[in-house]
């Protein structure tokens, strides 16, 4: 019997996917589905009581402060004051200013909590000036989407502060045991651009590009609105002063205060960001509450218990399931936006991988860094809709230029999976209130 | 007919307008919060319940909005590799579920809300919210939603463009 549903269930959800139905209703349709045909269920009654819970979870709030901070700050000068802070320091690198990409996104990812609002932002200024400069623009393109996907891994995240909402883990844990991947993963790129750069110096034009350490110094004034804002929303959270949400609420102000001060701030793009928030929170809370009411539903009709069974009697060891599911959301990500394919298959993974002997918020960052890869994975990538939105290329050119990028990424998931103590050393030994 | 669906895009905006306030709602009270229990050391216990209202009504009230301007999430996989024909009409088909789907979800919250009305339930904290305030907005939007579907529906049928794209071009961040 559970067979039949778990196939109809799943059919159901690929069919309405496949047709091109909105993921979030989808997800609905799904659980719907499944109730009505299996289960003498009040689907009328249960449907909104799911939706309202979930909705108005107090973790959740952090979600449109991030992202309406994210927008206003993506119509400020941020992304110039990033260049030309970060520029000269890279003269003596090589693979010179492609570094500037990483190191950008790896800032910008410590104030924002998504990964494609990274990459637009720091890549407005940067793919334009390595472009013009001569960059090898393979290398230019592929680096901006690799690196941009930091803003997902290094803290604050949207996608842990989901994981966090539909796994019942501690957000701020999650948010700490990001921050050694993050910066493993920022190092591995630039190890890799600067390789590619030595072994190839013809994709780095040889203009004559000097900096003085006078100049690097005075050049970091320009960092000011990164580094406050850094401090802001951090500095609250590790310095046990606010919730995640608290922070996020203040970082809108501190936000706010940045463009207003570099003269940015006016009625349009103000109205601007609270729209662009909008249209991004209602895209995601759609998903969330469809996800949401699906997991339930599934656990209603037994499909966890089902799936985790048949899994058990493969006898796989830790290791090999973790490798399989790194394959499987490797595949689900070149069709699905990562953040759907998350939510929609958290309630079979989660108790699998608990099961096995996984910490819940080491599977929290596995998940982020699986999210990444099906950020740079085509025909769906967010990442990539980002920077041929910015440079006309097509697609598969871009996507090409992101493999390097995607296979340090695999590497990564498959070192944090060999030592969890990478992921757990920060926060199993910090100790914070919230 | 354009008259009818102009009306429906201005609900749609209104609604976008209204989430929008909510969203700037949540952040003045959690700054007010943090800003009350450092200097003055009083808690606003409302504060959060309030926020977590604003969330709900901000991610149903914008979903018209987000619709129109084709901000949620699809998968464009299959419709992609056929012929422009055949997209059409799997764009109608995902409409026409779209509309089940919505109808079915706002007729849902509107019976919630309008219980939690009949009932006088109030939230279970000591501000004791009467639930139905909360849940007449989330409903509202539920039902925005479910008639710009319609209208989308409509659109595809008299061949009209289904996804207002002006929005998607000055928002670049998703």
């Amino acid at each position: 019997m559970t067979v039949v549903i778990v196939i109809t269930v799943v059919a159901v959800l690929a069919l309405a996917l496949g047709v091109g139905v909105w993921v979030g209703l989808a997800l609905y349709t799904a659980g719907i589905v499944g109730l009505a045909l299996f289960r003498n269920m009040p689907i009328e009654k249960l449907l909104p009581q799911l939706s309202w819970n979930v909705v108005t979870t107090p973790e959740l709030i952090a979600l449109p402060m991030f992202i309406l901070m994210a927008e206003i700050l993506f119509r400020s000068k941020m992304s110039d004051s990033l260049f030309t802070g970060l520029a000269p320091w890279t003269t003596k690198v090589p693979g010179r200013l492609l570094h500037v990409n990483v190191l950008g996104c790896t800032m910008f990812a410590a104030i924002s909590g998504s990964s494609a609002a990274t990459a637009a932002t720091v890549g407005r200024i940067t793919l334009t000036e390595l472009f013009k400069r001569g960059y090898n623009k393979d290398l230019a393109m592929g680096s901006l989407a690799g690196a941009g996907t930091l803003g997902f891994l290094i803290p604050p995240s949207v996608i842990l502060i989901i994981y966090g909402v539909l796994a019942e883990a501690s957000i701020l844990k999650l948010f700490i045991a990001g921050i050694v991947p993050g910066l493993t993963l920022a190092f591995a790129y630039m190890a890799w651009i600067a390789f590619r750069a030595g072994l190839n110096p013809s994709l780095v034009p040889s203009e004559d590009l000097n900096a003085t350490w006078i100049d690097r110094f005075v050049g970091l004034r320009h960092l000011w609105p990164a580094v406050f804002l850094i401090l802001v929303v951090l500095g609250s959270m590790y310095g046990g002063f606010a919730s995640p949400s608290e922070a996020a609420a203040i970082g809108v102000v501190g936000a706010l205060l940045v463009s207003g001060a570099q003269g940015t701030l006016n009625l349009d793009t103000f109205g601007r960001a609270a729209l662009g928030a909008v249209r991004t929170t209602s895209m995601i809370g759609l998903i969330v509450v469809g996800a949401y009411f699906l997991s339930i539903a599934m656990g209603f009709l037994g499909v966890p218990r089902a799936i985790a069974n048949g899994i058990a009697s493969l006898h796989l060891s830790p290791f090999m399931l973790i490798l399989l599911l790194l394959v499987f959301y490797a595949i689900l990500g070149c069709v699905l936006e990562g953040l759907s394919a998350i939510v929609m298959t958290l309630p079979i993974t989660l108790p699998l991988v608990l099961q096995a002997g996984f910490d819940k918020i080491w599977f929290g960052i596995f998940l982020v860094i699986v999210v990444e890869m099906a950020q740079i994975t085509p025909p769906v990538g967010f990442n990539l809709f980002v920077i041929q939105g910015m440079t006309g290329e097509p697609i598969g050119r871009i996507a090409w230029a992101t493999i390097p990028f995607f296979l340090i990424m695999v590497g990564l998931a498959i070192t944090i999976t060999l030592f969890p103590g990478l992921v757990l050393f920060l926060p199993e030994n910090i100790t914070l209130r919230g | 007919m354009r008259t009818l669906l102009a009306f429906i895009d201005g609900t749609a905006r209104i609604g976008a307008y209204a989430a929008a306030i909510m969203i700037f709602a949540i952040a003045s009270l959690i700054v007010a919060e943090v800003i009350c229990r450092a200097l003055l050391n009083i808690s606003l216990s409302f504060a959060w319940e309030f926020s977590a209202y604003c969330m709900a009504g901000a991610v149903f009230c914008g979903a018209a909005y987000t619709l129109r301007t084709g901000g949620h999430v699809q998968v464009r996989l299959l419709s992609s590799a056929v012929s422009p024909r055949f997209q059409h009409w799997m764009e109608v088909l995902a409409t026409a579920v779209g509309v089940v789907a919505a109808g079915f979800l706002a007729h849902a919250l509107v019976t919630f809300a309008w219980l939690s009305f009949q009932r006088g339930a109030v939230s279970p904290t000591i501000d004791a919210t009467p639930l139905v305030i909360p849940q007449s907005a989330v409903a509202f939007g539920a039902l925005l939603f479910a008639i710009q579907m319609a209208a989308r529906l409509v659109r595809l049928l008299i061949g009209e463009p289904a996804d207002d794209e002006e929005p998607r071009r000055s928002f670049s961040v998703e």
